[in-house]
């Protein structure tokens, strides 16, 4: 057995990845350039990482600190720049994935990561404990705490959309 | 709940409009440069040091001369190493035939499992790394399927400031393998380091087992050589399937070359 090629790594599971992170930041155009970042550092490491189990975890991980790290650093620039009417520049997404990350962007960070890991990526609790370095109780925790903060964003979010 | 968010999930980014990717070569470049720059720091930050503890030393010795431009960072003899050439490192026939050298660096040592056992207070990290950590360093990485983009063997080769320096390098390695012997990484993964041998090349050596424990995979296993030769200590990593006898083989084959090409033996 043979461990895939970084090309053929990076071909297959791009768009799983990019979906993740859109839904962990809610800014499509963003996702793609964190994770052209993520992938550019996995091939820096490719030799260890490419041999090791989950490449796929490991540039989960790394797109959702460059994701964090800018977000925390162009919120207020960003949050200004949309004040004043800008447009995003990618085309949006359909309808019910933006109520989702919508949603999603309303509730704290570390339960929105669990929730997305465990939801959209299929991880199982374990898998997140060991993929974002906590307690398996302090996943369960979050996931817990973050679907009772999600029901009443959700509803928000489809009830307003379909009677608008 | 869950049943709901599921279904929420299900069709999640099923619609996303058309992404324009770059391409594998794109990214790769993108890897390479990044590597490329970071190298570029790392030389500058050595220059640096050698220059400030050039103009530290003229200044105490009264000296007003510049240092010359181009010069290289010099470490007395006696203190340890100063320069690794590049016949100190194995050639691929010496790992065999049809290896081929890879462009590119290979990065410093670094074991992932035992960095998240010792941030997970599994083991305090003692006997702790030299602060100063190695003075030079050379490293190359082998293929032998030409098609493959990463290497099958790699050497990593650090010159320290004494042989005290780099035993206590290898010192902490060591306990690291020893204090991180198994590691569940969650999910059904484990990572397991067993140190199978020693004593097998120059000063001291340690031939370690790693093997990874995949549900539903075959496991697999690794094995590396680190030994030291005076101030050198050296890392070689091996392609799955490779020997016990043939990595202590190359084990041998690399401290004699270290031992033929630089006054440490």
């Amino acid at each position: 057995m043979s461990p895939p090629s970084f090309d053929e790594f990076y071909l297959s599971s791009r768009q799983r990845v990019l979906r993740y992170v859109y839904a962990v930041n809610g800014d499509l155009q963003d996702a793609q350039d964190v994770l052209q970042e993520a992938y550019a550092r996995a091939w820096q490491h490719w030799g260890r990482i490419g041999d090791y189990g989950d490449p796929e975890a490991w540039v989960r991980t790394v797109a959702y600190r460059i994701a964090v790290s800018r977000w925390r650093r162009t919120k207020s620039a960003l949050t200004a720049h949309r004040r004043h009417g800008a447009e995003p520049a990618a085309p949006a997404p359909d309808e019910n994935t933006v109520a989702l990350v919508t949603a999603l962007r309303g509730i704290p960070e570390d339960q929105r990561r669990a929730i997305v890991l465990h939801h959209l990526a299929g991880r199982s609790v374990a898998e997140i404990a060991a993929e974002t370095g906590v307690a398996e109780g302090t996943v369960k925790a979050r996931l817990s705490r973050g679907r009772q903060a999600l029901a009443p964003l959700l509803r928000t979010e489809t009830t307003g959309r379909r009677h608008a | 709940m869950r049943d709901d968010l599921d279904q929420q999930f299900a069709g999640f980014g099923a619609e996303l409009p058309p992404v324009a990717w770059a391409s594998p070569t794109e990214i790769r470049r993108r890897g390479d440069r990044r590597r490329l720059v970071r190298t570029a720091a790392t030389g500058a930050a050595a220059v640096l040091l050698v220059v400030t503890g050039v103009s530290t030393a003229m200044a105490l010795g009264g000296g007003s001369a510049e240092p010359q431009p181009g010069a290289s960072p010099q470490v007395s003899a006696s203190a340890g190493v100063s320069d690794i050439p590049s016949t100190a490192l194995l050639t691929p026939a010496d790992i065999g035939a049809g290896v081929e050298l890879m462009p590119g660096e290979v990065d410093d040592p670094r074991y992932d499992s035992v960095a998240r056992c010792q941030s997970e207070g599994m083991w305090d990290g003692t006997p702790k790394a030299p602060v100063a950590g190695y003075a030079v360093r050379r490293t190359a990485a082998y293929r032998l399927d030409p098609a493959r983009q990463t290497a099958e063997y790699t050497q990593w080769v650090g010159g320290y400031a004494s042989a005290e320096l780099a035993a206590q390098q290898l010192a902490h390695d060591r306990a690291g393998f020893e204090h991180c012997a198994l590691l569940d990484m969650g999910g059904g993964f484990t990572h397991s380091f067993t140190i199978s041998e020693t004593g097998f090349a120059g000063d001291e050596s340690l031939l370690v087992t790693f093997v990874v424990k995949m549900p539903d995979k075959p496991d697999r296993t690794f094995l590396y050589a680190t030994f030291r030769v005076g101030a050198v200590y050296a890392v070689i990593h091996n392609r799955e399937g490779t020997s016990p006898a043939e990595v202590r083989q190359l084990a041998v084959r690399a401290a004699e070359r270290i031992c033929a090409t630089m006054a440490v033996c």
